[in-house]
């Protein structure tokens, strides 16, 4: 079988700075993956180009063996912050139906299939009481939620998630977490991006460090040494021998302002 | 009882009074429908903007003697187009694109108007509409634009809203977010250029915004949201006309004022919404504060 993603000598520089160089990575079918460095080390350019959003100077993405621009509609892209208006009048039921939009073809209406998909997903995300909620009644994490319900609604191949961890209450984290981890087995390969270190390895089967370049890619337990992890962070990170092997501390901080800004009530008030 | 009745029937008398109810009627849903990604989309300053850019259209039309509202289609399109154009290069900002071809098409339909002899009247007839001056071949004008722009907006309904509510996602579906952006721009001229003979390019902006603004508080779905919204569109125009046929007043000016108490009882009165709801809502929100307090208290 064909490895379901191949990013083969992908760069990509705009305004004169230099976003990822040279990423070279095959992921295989039903991965879950964790993308991981620090802050501007072209996590979400990388998952810009994926989504088809970005086109590299260099390189190309295969999806299941062809170029990703015939299979665009294989791929379902949650980005780090939601540019809408939480005002808009659509109710949560609208806005996961707009996932099943590329699959119907223009003039076409939804249907009772695409309805049944949609209360599906947001019965798996546990949101299936606020169908009928206009999306600005919910809470930040519930709002997550919608968007990645849409995003399973494309059932796409890949999964694309941007930080969707960032500013999202714990009870939803675990929720995303456990969804997630069953998706393989509905041939769907997953790509988190994360700050978070800890889960990454401990939540994810395969590990891959970025910054700017590829750095490492493979399960977590061969991915961590130190010279790959000082690569990734450089100077922000700390390796300290132990007792059992070595330790490191990552400081991981902070795409939080950004994420929390989009769902923060200031914003959501005026819909009430 | 029969006087009422006549109240009612007695504009009908006069042929040019019923296509005035007719083109209102159209118009008034028209806008109002329309209006609904007008406001969704900010785009009030836009609206009001291209209406004015009709102007330059109306005047060479006149000049040259050939139909008006083909000429104020050509510039409301010349206009969308030109304000599109300006704002995607991000150097200038879209309000400052849209003030700067704004007040130049003004000035220069007001130039090329004062050329004309009759310059004071016509500009009237532009500027506030000329509602009981509407000719059959005007009524089917505006009818069948109208049936245009309605029967595009119903068929990419889906579209448009994706455009609308989540450009991204519309990127990554591989939608041609721009052409739909062009296409509303054009939708929007269409819908101001058929509103010049009913309520003039100088109102024209509140038909767009007001019956959708009312209406967004009044629902929270969007087709919901565009029935209300047309609805009260039309029910503006109709009693706005026998206003001015009753007190004698512009009756543009009356569709306008009517629809703006729909708004003011609607941003009063509105469940959920309205002023008047989330007052008494913080009222009793306090009270339960308060008797729960006294519980812990007690």
């Amino acid at each position: 079988m064909l490895p379901v993603l191949q990013i083969r000598n992908l760069s990509l520089s705009y305004n004169g700075n230099t976003a990822l160089t040279s990423v070279d990575v095959v992921i295989p079918s039903r991965a879950m993956v964790s993308v991981v460095g620090p802050n501007g080390a072209g996590k979400s350019t990388l998952f810009k180009v994926l989504a088809g959003l970005l086109n590299p100077n260099a390189g190309e993405v295969l999806v299941g063996g062809e170029p990703l621009r015939h299979r665009l509609e294989r791929v379902a892209y949650v980005p780090q912050r939601q540019e809408i208006d939480w005002r808009f009048p659509v109710t949560l039921m609208d806005v996961v139906l707009m996932g099943r939009y590329g699959r119907l073809g223009w003039l076409r209406r939804p249907g009772r299939t695409d309805r049944a998909v949609a209360r599906h997903w947001l019965a798996q995300l546990g949101l299936d009481h606020l169908v009928d909620r206009q999306i600005g009644e919910l809470s930040g994490g519930q709002q997550q939620r919608v968007f990645l319900a849409r995003a399973l609604a494309q059932e796409p191949d890949i999964l694309l998630l941007d930080e969707p961890f960032a500013g999202v209450d714990v009870p939803t984290q675990e929720a995303v977490l456990s969804l997630l981890a069953n998706l393989g087995d509905q041939n769907i390969t997953v790509l988190v991006s994360t700050h978070d270190l800890p889960m990454a390895t401990s939540r994810f089967a395969y590990l891959m460090l970025l910054n700017r370049r590829l750095i490492a890619f493979g399960p977590p337990a061969e991915v961590l040494t130190p010279s790959a992890l000082s690569a990734t962070f450089g100077e922000k990170m700390l390796i300290y021998p132990g007792e059992e092997g070595f330790m490191a501390m990552v400081d991981h901080c902070c795409p939080c302002p950004v994420g929390a800004e989009a769902i923060s009530p200031a914003r959501t008030r005026g819909s009430r | 009882m029969n006087t009422a009745v006549d109240l009612f029937l007695s504009p009908f008398a006069y042929s040019f009074m019923q296509r005035g109810m007719v083109a209102s009627v159209i118009v008034g849903v028209l806008c109002a429908v329309v209006g609904c990604y007008v406001v969704l989309r900010g785009m009030a300053f836009l609206g009001d903007a291209l209406a004015h850019a009709i102007l330059p259209g109306v005047a060479v039309a006149y000049l040259f003697q050939s139909d008006l509202l083909l000429g104020a289609l050509a510039a409301a399109i010349l206009a969308a187009l030109l304000i599109g154009l300006f704002s995607r290069r991000e150097q200038v900002r879209e309000d400052t694109a849209i003030g700067i071809v704004f007040a130049a098409a003004l000035a220069l339909g007001v130039a090329l108007m004062s050329t004309i002899k009759s310059y004071s009247i016509d500009l009237t007839h532009v500027l506030f509409g000329n509602v009981l001056g509407v000719g059959e071949r005007d009524l089917w004008l505006i009818g069948g634009l109208g049936a245009l722009v309605l029967t595009t907006i119903v068929l990419l309904y889906k579209e448009f809203l994706i455009a609308s509510f989540d450009p991204v996602l519309g990127a990554t579906l591989r939608l041609p977010i721009g052409f739909l952006r062009n296409l509303m721009l054009i939708m929007l001229a269409l819908t101001v250029v058929i509103s010049l003979q009913t309520v003039g390019v100088g109102l024209v902006a509140a038909m767009l915004v007001t019956p959708a603004a009312t209406a967004s508080l009044l629902t929270r779905r969007l087709p919901s949201m565009m029935i209300v919204a047309a609805a009260i569109g039309a029910l503006s125009a109709l009693s706005g006309l026998y206003l001015s046929f009753y007190v004698n007043v512009a009756s543009g000016a009356a569709v306008v004022l009517i629809t703006t108490l729909f708004f003011m009882a609607a941003y009063l009165f509105a469940p959920g919404k309205g002023l008047a709801w989330q007052l008494t809502q913080k009222k009793r929100d306090s009270k339960r504060v308060a008797a729960s307090e006294e519980e812990t208290a007690g």
